[in-house]
């Protein structure tokens, strides 16, 4: 009897008490999080519709591999015609010494860097426009034109660098937003959208304090 | 508009009918993940994900239940692997030191009872603790939780009458307070 009395006001004392457990706040922030589901439902459609990124960085590697061994192929005939034409020469140092490693990074860095300065341009380029239905469908081509680049800088060597990585990746996010705008949806609504990825990332501002640094490299 | 009516306008690829569906039933799966959570970011990740897979296989959807049901079972198994997955971390991280159920970081002031209630909530394995925070925190029928985590409605009151015995016990030495 005691015991089913004790029951009883436990269950009560849990009615009354347990709806402070974990409070949620009072306002739910719907807006933010639909927001971030349509640039994540966007980000995997693009993914779908677009070469698997895999094989599209397979393909460029393997487009890179093939002018190397090429580029390789004639530097060693241009040399044996050179040995032929005057052995004198045969002595001297080889050119292929030189470390290629340094090298590949390096073209790397530069690659990221001019297609970070596109990126920036454009990202410069939209802020400064309004909402403009002819404006925006030029600079929804070229961000179709950088994102493609930037999804092959992400497989590539130069998003080694977890905070360029970073960058990129958010970068890719704010452009396939660009690239998908739905006319359906009202051009303010989308620009909202775009301007608070933009807006959260701050990807403009990153990438105008990384581009100097990047440019002195 | 009805469930069956809002699903097809979705399929249909209208962008309102999406925001409605989403608006219907956001906060009771927001609320969720954050009873569940503690945390308003995991709560929303928890939320988005689940909207993001469910928006994913709409097209699966068969009606065979209410679209807050079968909403409701994704939700439940993103906020329950999410869970695990951040208890997986954050045991990496600590490296070896003993955890509680699902480590939180705990308000501060407040009166003890309450605090040991919380805490002895979070303690809970992680089963009971949804059964119990969806039934005696957030108001769900028994019908409600069977159908979002796949077993019986029996099997739910089971598993809340256990958590709520471990709770008891746990705050045994507070008896005077919460039975006056």
């Amino acid at each position: 009897m005691n015991d089913q009395m004790g029951d009883e006001k436990f269950e009560e004392f849990l009615q009354r008490e347990a709806r402070s457990y974990n409070a949620p706040p009072a306002n739910v922030p719907r807006d933010e999080m639909f927001a971030a589901i349509t640039a994540q439902r966007r980000l995997s459609d693009v993914r779908h519709k677009t070469p698997d990124r895999r094989h599209t960085a397979r393909y460029a590697w393997i487009g890179m591999a093939a002018t190397l061994v090429i580029g390789v192929a004639i530097g060693k005939f241009a040399l044996s015609s050179q040995d032929t034409a005057a052995p004198a020469l045969a002595a001297a140092p080889s050119v292929q010494s030189a470390p290629q490693s340094s090298t590949d990074t390096t073209s790397y860095a530069r690659a990221a860097t001019a297609e970070l300065s596109r990126a920036e341009a454009l990202l410069t380029a939209y802020s400064a426009s309004g909402a403009n239905v002819a404006v925006d469908k030029q600079l929804s081509g070229w961000a179709r034109d950088i994102l493609s680049n930037t999804r092959l800088l992400l497989d590539s060597p130069a998003a080694v660098d977890p905070a360029r990585r970073k960058l990129l990746q958010d970068l890719e996010l704010v452009l396939v937003q660009m690239v998908q705008r739905s006319p359906e949806a009202g051009a303010n609504e989308e620009r909202a959208h775009i301007d608070r990825s933009l807006e959260r990332t701050q990807v403009l501002t990153r990438l105008r304090s990384t581009l100097p640094a990047a440019r002195i490299n | 508009m009805d469930d069956s009516q809002l699903v097809a306008a979705v399929l249909a690829g209208q962008a309102s009918a999406e925001r409605e569906l989403y608006d219907r039933h956001v906060d009771r799966i927001y609320r969720l993940a954050f009873r569940m959570a503690g945390d308003d970011t995991l709560a929303r990740d928890f939320t988005q994900d689940t909207f993001v897979r469910a928006f994913g296989k709409l097209a699966d959807f068969r009606g065979e239940s209410s679209l807050g049901t079968w909403l409701h079972t994704i939700a439940t198994s993103v906020i329950l692997n999410g869970l695990k997955k951040v208890r997986r971390i954050r045991s990496r991280e600590i490296d070896g030191d003993e955890l509680p159920e699902v480590a939180i970081t705990r308000r501060e002031a407040e009166p003890d009872l309450k605090l040991k209630l919380a805490r002895a909530i979070d303690a809970l394995p992680e089963g009971y603790r949804m059964v119990f925070v969806m039934h005696d925190v957030e108001g769900y029928t028994h019908e409600e939780i069977g159908s979002a985590l796949g077993i019986q409605s029996g099997t739910s009151k089971a598993q809340l009458f256990r958590a709520r015995a471990r709770l008891r016990s746990e705050l045994a030495e507070f008896a005077g307070e919460w039975a006056s």
